[in-house]
């Protein structure tokens, strides 16, 4: 029984279904909703402790400010305005000078994107992990709306006030029905760096005009983060971007000024990034260039009060802090004090001790802070429970009784304010352990059942003679490599391990087979180690070490002429390969029957073949030129009679790249150029699946599928990494002759699959990392999923997100197969395929059992490393910087690449399209 | 005493086995190929064994096992530590270097002092300062394959130039200088090595094949601290292969006599 193949498929489906289960389970559990109290709040007491009339019947109509403009520049760090580096900001800069604005380094807390950040900003939440998430995954998910809870621009709202938004449109769908007069920006060209402004800026016209009615104006600008993402915090864009916000800001400060001669009217202006950048332009981790965002008050109102003594610029600080820190969190209490309106219930921050002296007598500021406090203990209450329930915070009650009775001074306030905000911060999430364990075990029962399985297949049947030494090999290096899950720092520099654990394998191969080898395989081992070594260089990845000149950076900003050589080169070699490598060109042989099995160039055949694969090449390589010019870059000189024919077929005449109707039509040809390109492939697989059926001609199928896939999958790739996949066709090849190496005489199956199979995960993930990607939210690439689609939708775009992220793997698990199967193909040996794997149709199920037993023992030991990890370490400082990202970027290799991509569409090539 | 023993066999054979060498290194060829790895019956093993026998009487043997270690690799790693290695890392390097190559030619003549001679062989005709002399340059100009292998396995090529250089000569003098002097620069004989049946078994029965596999492997796995965020001064590069390569070089050759004996 136990040696029937379909028992073993079944218990093998479970464990992987388990293994699957469990993750979700566990991920659940993790990642749960935050406790977020409903409704909005009111005064604590029937008076507001705001009001600058406090005590008197008028209380609550005097604010301390009249008006509100909230500027938000995307990515602005504290030393774009405040440092001696960046001395572009010389209005603010006098402001500063004169004590008009008071000036913060804000905390941003991590995940350091716009959608969690903004959040944060205006309802004093510390965000939950799973909206960052939600930020890439993106929403027209009504749950992401905070038109139901607190903030302090619905209190606003709530007082009848008029409040206008311009920028960035995350506040729309945060706020779709507040605003009264809104005019979004979309993100959607990250290259364009100067219209996304110009669109905000449009407006002040209007708005600063004496005949505009707001209360409150938001200003989002996201020009600054787009010069981030593209060309870093030293792009030659940045200073006249900054000028450009000085200049912004000058408006509305001149504005608040004549408001204030004119009507008395005072205007507050708030001028913030809602998080900074690393030093290379990206953001989402913590470090402390990504967290540390500027804040400053400004208003000429502040002068009069207090002076503070600060000046402006400041000499460069290392850790980006300037002034005085604050947590960014704490604008929303303040906010609620400057403008006279209750704390958002869900509030976390903390009123700031500077702003505080605008109240002059000391019992208003502790009635403040008290206020501020009696918000606190409601969530504090909400989460924890009364004072009989939560007995392990019997100190905090303490002295949150002994504040109520006595009048305790400012200071002890915000003693018990910081001691509550530890509290509430340390703890955001409430992890639910129910699901963590259940989670744990059913993974930890999954892997030891794939273990046993494996073991017994491998070392105790005794029927076929595998090397037991690759056998425990394989198991060591998935128990080594799952130790890694251990350390954070271990984890941000994957991709070294990787390198490191490719080079030992092929080691481990090499010392037990190098007999076996002949004076060509020195020729192949070369090939083999110098591709993985020019893989390394491709790309900077991980956190600690990042170098100013990679090949692709290279490429992409000093030399396009060689990058275009280079992505046309991929181009024709993964088209010349469908042309010869496979059957293709033989499927079309419909006049003379096949004679032997070489492609024959007077056949009709080859000619309708290489007609098709060239046209398809085609379209996919127009679209990129396209793209590439739709992008910002300039395209090559000898590219440009080519794109001006590819436009001026689709009709559209060439205008200069800064005017917006070109700039949408070409967006409009750019997806139908890729849209025809991704229907050319799929007719050309649907052609020759369909063409193999009929002739009953399935020679090289899997390589024709893999090739033609490949096509995707470039057309997927960043510009830069294009040229990888020339690479990548190297290491396939001398891996396939390596491999093929290791038997020279007969051939074991087990073994060969347990060189492959660890052969193929480490150059999955070295491929993966080396393509740029991390273990951080940070540098998932977005600039390829939208290829080919109008609007917003969550199913196509996420697919697309997927693909183009995991190009490598995806590859890779293609040519698993092709090794596998069929071997003399990769070798690019065209009558040499006897004894491919393939012609043995019995094996296959069998085959297709052992690889996928193989990947699934290192996915199962790796996932119960990671999750136990994860619960040991659940309140480490890193856990939500670095732990969960991981677990994000685990459960896709384990879902999408180990399950979607190697079990099903392996299985889906092997028995439905064969 | 097993090791006596060894050596009068392989003496033994070492004549009937002249004329044969082709015929029986080809065979060791074809049945070592690891696809039969059958259960071996005790003729095929005895076989290998005594194949693994001649080829270690046709390498160089050693007089004293523990003489050979290279004790002095530690004096120099030690000093360089002392002269602020971690603050300036090229100048104590290069410094490092050339003290390392003088020592190296004293060590050359106490390890040129201790390797046997067969006494079936004519008189030792061989010109010591000129051995000592080419095989401390041939040792610097095999540096540039070895930076050729570092860069492979993965050495950064852009930045930290000079440092990769320099590692690659430090470990170019500790690995190669001993190999030359004890196999008097005869590849062939040196080659022999890689056709043994049981070839750790035969690296670490020689103090000085061991003694340079274990700067392999330490530098190797001198990798390991460097991704790690502690943020020493020593975990800079090439600082974490340097320490491996020279304490793999004494640690490889400690192990042997432990393993012989």
């Amino acid at each position: 029984m136990f040696k029937s193949i379909t028992f073993r498929w079944v218990i093998q489906l479970v464990i992987i279904v388990s293994q699957i289960i469990g993750l979700l389970i566990f991920l659940r559990g993790f990642f749960p909703s935050k406790v977020v109290l409903s409704g909005f709040n009111g005064f604590y007491e029937s008076t507001s402790p705001f009001s600058t009339s406090w005590n008197s019947p008028k209380a609550n109509d005097s604010p301390q400010f009249d008006k509100v403009v909230v500027m938000v520049v995307d990515a602005m760090r504290t030393d774009f305005c405040f440092s001696k580096s960046y001395p572009h900001m010389s209005f603010l800069h006098e402001l500063i000078n004169n004590g008009h604005a008071i000036p913060f380094t804000s905390f941003s807390n991590p995940p350091t994107v716009t959608l969690p950040r903004l959040k944060g900003i205006t309802t004093g939440g510390t965000p939950s992990f799973l909206d960052a998430i939600l930020n890439v995954a993106d929403d027209k998910d009504t749950s992401q709306g905070l038109s139901s809870q607190d903030s302090w621009v619905s209190q606003y709202k709530n007082l009848g006030k008029t409040i206008n938004f311009f920028g960035d449109d995350t506040w729309l769908k945060l706020f779709p029905t507040t605003f009264t007069e809104f005019d979004g920006t979309n993100s959607f060209f990250v290259s364009d760096f100067t219209e996304v402004d110009r669109n905000v800026t449009r407006h002040l016209d209007k708005q600063l005009s004496q005949d505009a009615k707001w209360d409150a104006l938001i200003l989002h600008y996201l020009g600054l983060d787009h010069i981030g993402h593209k060309g870093g915090p030293n792009s030659v864009f940045m200073k006249p971007k900054l000028e450009e916000m000085d200049g912004v800001l000058k408006r509305v400060y001149d504005y608040s000024v004549q408001q204030h001669n004119d009507l008395n009217e005072s205007v507050l202006i708030v001028l913030m990034g809602d998080h900074g950048m690393n030093d290379i332009g990206n953001h989402g981790a913590s470090s402390p260039g990504e967290t540390s965002a500027s804040l400053s008050f400004i208003s000429p109102k502040f002068s009069n009060t207090f002076n503070l003594g600060y000046t402006a610029p400041l000499d460069e600080s290392p850790d980006y802090t300037y002034y005085s820190k604050i947590n960014q969190i704490d604008l929303v209490p303040s906010l609620s004090g400057l403008l006279n309106f209750p704390i958002p219930k869900n509030n976390l921050g903390v009123f700031i001790p500077q702003l505080l002296k605008l109240w002059g007598s000391e019992s208003q500021q502790r009635s403040i802070l008290y206020e501020n406090c009696q918000q606190f203990m409601d969530l504090f209450i909400a989460k924890y429970g009364t004072e009989e329930e939560s007995d392990e915070y019997a100190h905090l009650w303490s002295k949150w009784h002994s504040l109520k009775e006595s009048g305790s001074s400012v200071e002890y306030h915000y003693d018990v304010l910081y001691e509550i905000q530890q509290i509430l911060t340390s703890s955001a999430t409430n992890y639910d352990y129910n699901d963590i364990f259940l989670g744990f075990v059913i993974t930890i029962v999954s892997s030891i059942a794939v273990l046993i399985s494996y073991n017994h297949y491998f070392l105790f049947r005794n029927s076929d003679n595998v090397p037991y030494h690759l056998v425990i090999f394989v198991e060591a290096f998935a128990v080594i490599y799952s130790l890694h899950f251990h350390g954070s720092s271990l984890i941000e520099e994957e991709h070294q391990i990787w390198y490191f654990f490719t080079i030992v394998s092929a080691a481990f191969l090499a010392s037990y087979y190098f007999k076996s080898f002949n004076k060509a395989s020195l020729l192949y081992w070369t090939l083999f180690l110098t591709g993985i070594r020019i893989l390394k260089a491709w790309n900077n990845s991980g956190q600690k070490y990042s170098y100013k000149v990679t090949i692709g950076s290279y490429l992409l900003n000093e030399d396009t002429d060689i990058l275009w050589v280079l992505i046309i080169a991929t181009y024709i070699v993964y088209s010349v390969s469908i042309f010869v490598q496979g059957g293709f060109s033989s499927c079309f042989d419909f006049l003379n029957e096949r004679k032997g099995f070489s492609f024959d160039v007077k056949q009709a055949g080859s000619l309708i073949s290489f007609i098709a694969i060239f046209v398809t090449s085609s379209v996919g390589l127009s679209f990129k030129i396209c793209q590439f010019y739709n992008d910002g870059y300039v395209l090559p000189r000898y590219l440009r009679l080519v794109f001006f024919w590819i436009i001026e077929n689709y009709g559209v005449s060439f205008k200069t790249v800064d005017n917006p109707d070109f700039k949408f039509q070409l967006q409009g040809v750019n997806t139908q150029l890729s849209r025809l390109s991704g229907y050319c492939i799929l007719g050309l697989l649907f052609i020759r699946v369909s063409l193999g059926k009929l002739r009953k001609f399935n020679t090289g199928l899997i390589t024709d599928v893999s090739n033609l896939i490949t096509l995707y999958l470039i057309q997927q790739t960043k510009f830069e990494n294009i040229p990888i996949f020339l690479v990548l066709l190297g290491i396939k090849y001398s891996a396939a002759k390596i491999i093929s190496q290791t038997q020279p005489k007969n051939a074991n199956i087990d073994q060969i699959l347990l060189i492959t199979s660890i052969f193929i995960i480490c150059i999955q993930n070295l491929t993966f990392f080396s393509m740029g990607n991390t273990n951080s939210l940070a540098t998932v690439d977005l600039s390829n999923a939208y290829n080919g689609i109008l609007e917003y939708d969550v199913i196509p775009v996420g697919v697309l997100t997927f693909i183009s992220n995991f190009v490598g793997p995806i590859y890779w698990s293609l040519a698993s197969l092709q090794i596998i199967f069929e071997i003399s193909k990769v070798r690019f040996e065209q009558n040499n395929d006897v004894q491919d794997l393939i012609n043995f149709k019995f094996l296959r199920k069998s085959v297709l059992w052992v690889k996928v037993l193989i990947t699934s023992l290192f996915y199962g030991i790796s996932a119960s490393n990671l999750i136990g990890s994860c619960i040991n370490l659940r309140f480490h400082l890193f856990i939500w910087t670095v732990f969960s990202p991981k677990l994000l970027y685990f459960a896709s290799w384990s879902i999408l690449v180990n399950f979607l991509v190697d079990l099903i569409l392996a299985s889906i090539i092997l028995f439905i399209l064969y | 005493m097993a090791k006596v023993k060894a050596d009068k066999k392989s003496v033994t054979f070492e004549k009937e086995d002249v004329g044969n060498d082709s015929d029986a290194t080809g065979d060791i060829g074809d049945t070592s190929v690891p696809s039969s790895t059958n259960a071996k019956d005790s003729d095929t093993l005895k076989k290998e064994r005594e194949e693994d026998l001649v080829i270690q009487g046709q390498i160089p043997k050693l007089k004293y096992s523990l003489l050979t270690v290279p004790y002095h690799n530690l004096l120099v790693l030690g000093g360089m530590f002392y002269y602020g290695l971690t603050e300036d890392i090229n100048t104590v390097l290069f410094n490092g270097l050339i003290s390392l190559i003088s020592i190296e030619v004293i060590y050359n003549y106490v390890a040129y002092g201790n390797i046997k001679v067969t006494k079936k062989k004519k008189v030792d005709n061989t010109n010591v300062p000129l051995l000592i002399g080419g095989s401390i340059i041939t040792s610097i100009i095999l540096s540039i394959p070895l930076f050729v292998v570092i860069i492979i396995f993965g050495a950064p090529l852009t930045n930290y130039l000079q440092q990769t250089i320099l590692l690659s000569l430090h470990l170019s003098v500790i690995l190669f200088n001993p190999l030359l002097i004890s196999f008097k620069f005869d590849l062939n004989q040196f080659l022999l090595v890689f056709k043994a049946n049981k070839i750790y078994r035969l690296i670490f029965s020689h103090a000085v094949l061991s003694s340079s596999f274990g700067i392999i492997i330490g530098t190797w796995f001198g990798v390991v601290p460097i991704p790690l965020d502690w943020d020493r001064p020593w975990q800079q590069w090439p600082l974490t292969l340097l320490v491996g390569g020279y304490v793999g070089s004494i640690v490889g050759g400690l192990v042997s006599p432990l393993v012989t004996f």
